[in-house]
C-alpha cells in the first residue's frame, strides 16, 4: 500500500486510481482529478499525520482517548491508535491528500497565551495488529507517573516538527512516545520505533535538544 | 612698509578658508557617520523608524558641524544664536503637531503594541502595518489603499493587534419566529457549528436564547476560531445558518405588529 508505486498503463486500489491516456496519466480519486504529464509514472504513497486538512494551519495535534488512571510511580505502555491521512506524491510534489477522521481543532491552554491544535479521536488499543489496515497509526506511549497522587490521563499533546512515522505495508506507526507525569507533564520523543523492520518515512524533522522536551502545561 | 591693511586681509581670507574647510572636513565625516547611525538604528528599529532617525541625526550634526564651522571662520556665532532661539520658538509653536506625532512615534516604540506585518485596526482603520516612521504609521488597509495615519492619532487609539492572538470569537444574533420550535432552532445552528472544521470544538460554541424582541426570538451564537481563518469562517457561516434553517423550516420573520381593532 505505501511506498513508491510504479505504474505503466494503469493501477486501481481502494482510494484511487491511475490511467495512461495519449501522452499523460490521470489520477482519479471521488471528484478529484488530475493530469500527469510523464512517460512512466512512479507516485510515492505516504502516511500522514492527520494535520493537513482542510488546510495546514498548525504543527500540533492533540490525542484524545479514554481516560487512564495512572497510580503514583507507576508506569505502562498503552498504544493508540489514531487515523491517519495519505498523502499522495508525484516527483516529490503533493498531488492529493486525503483522510479519514474528521477534520477538526480545538484550543489548547488559554485563549491568551494558548495554542491552536488538531484535534484526532484516538483509541487505546491493548494489542496492536502488526498487519495495519493502511487507514490508521499506532502511537506507542509509554506513561510514568513521577507524582505522589494518581493522574488521570486522557489527551496527548505532539508536534509533527518532531515524530517520525514508519510504515510497513498497511502498518503505521510512530515513534516511541513517552509522556513523564510531573507537576508540569511533558512528552519525549524517543527517537525509536517500537516494531520491527519498517521504513521510516523521510521527511524533515527537527530534533529537539536533548534537555529539551515539549510540555503539557495545561494538562493531561 | 609693511601693508598692515593686507595682512589684515590676508588674516582674515586664512580664516574663512578655515571656516571652508572645517565645513568641507565635517560633512566628509557626517556623511560617512550617517551610513554607520542608519545600520546600527537597524539593528534596534523598524526600517523607516530607522531611516528617519539616522536622517534627523545626520542634519542635528549638519547644523553642529555649520556652527563650528562659522566660529572657525570668524563669524560672531552668539548673535546667529540669538536669532535662532528666537526662531526656534517660533517654529516650536508652528510644529507643535510634527513634535506631538514625533513624540507619540517614540513611545509607540518603546511601548511596541504592534510590528510591522502585524494586522491591526485603530478604531477604523484596519490593516496590515507597512512601516512606522518617527511621524506616521503607513498601513495597507484591508481593500487595498494605503493609509498614512499620524503617530499621535495611533498613540490615542485604542489598538487592536489580530497577530498577537491565536484564536478569535465571532458572534452573531439571530431572529426566529415565534411560531418555530426555538429548540430545533438552537439544534439547527449547533449542526452547521459541528460541521465547520474551523469553528473550535474547545472552548465550546454557545448557543442561547438571548431575547424576546417584538417580532422574533433573539439566538444569539458565539464561536471561536483560529485567527487566521476567522474572517473566512464568519463570512460564510451565516449563509450556512440560513441555508439550515429554511431547510428545517425555521422562519425568520420580518417585524411586524399585530393591531387588534375595537368596536
Amino acid at each position: 500500500m505505501f511506498g513508491k508505486l510504479s505504474i505503466e498503463k494503469s493501477h486501481k486500489n481502494t482510494h484511487f486510481s491511475v490511467e495512461k491516456k495519449r501522452g499523460y496519466f490521470v489520477y482519479k480519486r471521488d471528484k478529484k482529478t488530475v493530469k500527469l504529464v510523464s512517460k512512466s509514472l512512479e507516485l510515492e504513497v505516504r502516511p500522514l499525520i492527520p494535520i493537513n486538512l482542510p488546510d495546514r494551519i498548525t504543527d500540533t495535534f492533540m490525542v484524545r482517548y479514554s481516560s487512564l488512571h495512572i497510580g503514583p510511580g507507576e508506569s505502562t505502555i498503552v498504544f493508540l491508535k489514531i487515523p491517519i491521512e495519505i498523502g499522495v506524491f508525484f516527483q516529490g510534489e503533493s498531488i492529493d491528500t486525503f483522510g479519514f477522521s474528521k477534520e477538526e481543532f480545538v484550543l489548547y491552554g488559554p485563549v491568551d497565551g494558548g495554542l491552536v491544535a488538531r484535534n484526532v479521536r484516538g483509541e487505546v488499543i491493548e494489542n496492536p495488529n502488526e498487519k495495519g489496515d493502511g487507514k490508521s497509526a499506532i502511537i506507542p506511549l509509554r506513561i510514568k507517573n513521577y507524582l505522589k497522587d494518581a493522574v488521570k490521563a486522557s489527551r496527548l499533546l505532539l508536534n509533527t516538527k518532531f515524530l517520525e512515522v514508519y510504515y510497513k505495508d498497511n502498518l503505521v506507526a510512530t515513534e516511541m512516545v513517552k509522556l513523564d507525569l510531573h507537576g508540569i507533564p511533558r512528552v519525549r520523543y524517543m527517537n525509536r520505533n517500537y516494531f520491527k523492520g519498517m521504513t521510516k518515512i523521510k521527511a524533515k524533522k527537527q530534533v529537539l535538544k536533548k534537555e529539551e522536551v515539549s510540555k503539557m502545561e495545561w494538562g493531561v | 612698509m609693511i601693508d598692515i591693511a593686507a595682512i589684515l586681509a590676508s588674516e582674515k581670507a586664512i580664516t574663512v578658508i578655515t571656516g571652508i574647510v572645517t565645513f568641507i572636513i565635517g560633512i566628509l565625516i557626517i556623511k560617512r557617520l550617517e551610513k554607520v547611525f542608519e545600520r546600527g538604528f537597524r539593528r534596534s528599529m523598524p526600517k523607516g523608524m530607522a531611516k528617519s532617525v539616522s536622517r534627523l541625526t545626520y542634519y542635528g550634526m549638519v547644523f553642529l558641524v555649520s556652527l563650528i564651522a562659522l566660529d572657525a571662520g570668524g563669524f560672531k556665532i552668539e548673535s546667529l544664536l540669538l536669532a535662532g532661539g528666537v526662531m526656534g520658538v517660533a517654529i516650536g509653536f508652528a510644529s507643535k503637531t510634527t513634535v506631538s506625532n514625533l513624540i507619540s512615534g517614540l513611545f509607540l516604540y518603546v511601548d511596541r503594541p504592534f510590528d510591522i506585518g502585524d494586522s491591526v485596526d485603530f478604531e477604523g482603520v484596519g490593516g496590515t502595518v507597512q512601516d512606522i516612521t518617527p511621524l506616521s504609521t503607513r498601513i495597507t488597509t484591508w481593500d487595498g489603499p494605503m493609509v498614512r495615519v499620524p503617530n499621535e492619532t495611533v498613540f490615542n487609539s485604542n489598538i487592536k493587534n489580530f497577530k498577537k492572538v491565536v484564536v478569535r470569537r465571532f458572534e452573531y444574533k439571530i431572529g426566529v419566529s415565534y411560531d418555530s420550535n426555538i429548540d430545533t432552532a438552537m439544534k439547527t445552528i449547533e449542526k452547521v457549528l459541528q460541521d465547520e472544521p474551523y469553528v473550535l470544538k474547545e472552548p465550546a460554541v454557545s448557543v442561547f436564547m438571548s431575547n424576546m424582541l417584538d417580532s422574533s426570538i433573539e439566538i444569539t451564537v458565539k464561536a471561536w476560531t483560529p485567527a487566521s481563518k476567522n474572517y473566512s469562517v464568519k463570512t460564510q457561516i451565516l449563509k450556512k445558518f440560513y441555508d439550515a434553517l429554511t431547510k428545517a423550516k425555521i422562519e425568520i420573520p420580518y417585524p411586524q405588529m399585530d393591531v387588534h381593532l375595537r368596536k
